[in-house]
């Protein structure tokens, strides 16, 4: 767990144009949100990192932190692009659990886990 | 194609809810190891960008690289029903990475933090940013063969736990232990959110 220096930003600034987060003021997409590609939409990315995150969610929703570790990009990164596609159709997200309770919730999850 | 529960790589295609919880715990106490064991992905690991004065970075313009370290965030996966699957967090305990563990903790249910006795120092750290952070948790004293054979009341006493807090071993390679831990986690939070309604 030791930091080390990072050397090779170059890529990943080119990659989002120096952005980590898709606008000022854009809620920052949690690392569990899920999402999933949107089939059949026009003038697809042309970034493979970009065609990558599309591939690696097609027919399935996956946490956006899966994502960043399936193409290999710092969680920032792929945080940026992800809301890129997102914002232009490609990917939508899962609708998120706001309202859900919490307790209910937690009982599935104790009988889930019992389950395993 | 499908995604399948048995695949082990992807969530199924009906899962909507994802739940956090954090494993947080000092430098090597077993925190990946714990993942593992109960995860059924192998843990997977990203990198979160920082700056030197621990901020995220957020924007990459005007940093050198000599300015931005990264830290690995570990974690895996458990599908526990048709909609839930459960993302468990390996985040480092040490306070410099507050913003990282602000940044996963959003909306997380609660922690499991691991503690080595034989550096309790260092576990004092997690459980003092777990606390920060207001999140619910359970301590879980992960037994090594050189651990020294404190009792409970020691342990508490040392840790400065709240009687309510509870105080659980476990054995981080074992799968079996490991899911023990977490379905105390579990059972604790589910009273702790239940008091607060
Ligand atoms: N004997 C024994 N060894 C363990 C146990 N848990 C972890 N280890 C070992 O301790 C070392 C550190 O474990 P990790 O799971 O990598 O610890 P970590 O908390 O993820 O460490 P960092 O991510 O570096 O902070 C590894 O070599 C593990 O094999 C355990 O319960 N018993
Ligand atoms: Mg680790």
């Amino acid at each position: 767990m030791t930091p080390h220096r990072r050397e090779d930003l170059v890529r990943p600034f080119v990659l989002t144009g120096g952005r980590a987060r898709s606008a000022p003021g854009a809620p920052v997409l949690d690392v569990a949100a899920m999402v999933t590609a949107v089939p059949g939409v026009p003038a697809p990315p042309v970034q493979p990192e970009s065609l990558a995150l599309l591939e690696q969610c097609a027919g399935r929703y996956l946490s956006v932190v899966e994502l960043a570790a399936a193409i290999g990009q710092p969680l920032g990164i792929a945080r940026v692009l992800i809301g890129d596609l997102l914002a232009s159709g490609h990917l939508k997200a899962a609708t998120p659990d706001n309202g859900a309770d919490r307790i209910a919730i937690l009982e599935r999850m104790l009988h889930g886990l019992q389950a395993l | 194609m499908a995604s399948r529960l048995s695949d082990g790589v992807y969530v199924r295609d009906s899962v909507q809810i994802a739940v956090k919880l954090l494993v947080v715990g000092p430098f090597g106490v077993g925190k990946t190891t714990l993942i593992g064991a109960v995860s059924e992905i192998e843990p997977l690991r990203t990198e979160q960008l920082l700056t030197r004065a621990g901020e995220i970075v957020d924007d990459l313009r005007g940093l050198p690289g000599k300015n931005t370290t990264t830290v690995a965030l570990d974690f895996g996966r458990i599908t526990l029903g048709e909609d839930i699957v459960l993302y468990l967090f390996g985040t480092p305990g040490q306070p410099r990475f507050i913003q990282i563990w602000r940044d996963v903790a959003r909306g997380a249910y609660g922690a499991l933090v691991l503690v080595d006795t034989r550096s309790l120092d260092t576990s004092f750290e997690a459980l003092g940013l777990v606390e920060t952070l207001g999140l619910p948790y359970v301590v879980a004293v992960n037994a090594f063969p050189d651990t020294p054979g404190y009792s409970a009341a020691e342990l508490r006493e040392a840790l400065d736990l709240a009687a309510a807090t509870p105080l659980i071993t476990c054995r981080a390679q074992d799968r079996e232990s490991a899911k023990n831990a977490l379905i105390e986690l579990v059972r604790h939070l589910h009273d702790a959110y239940r008091e607060h309604q």
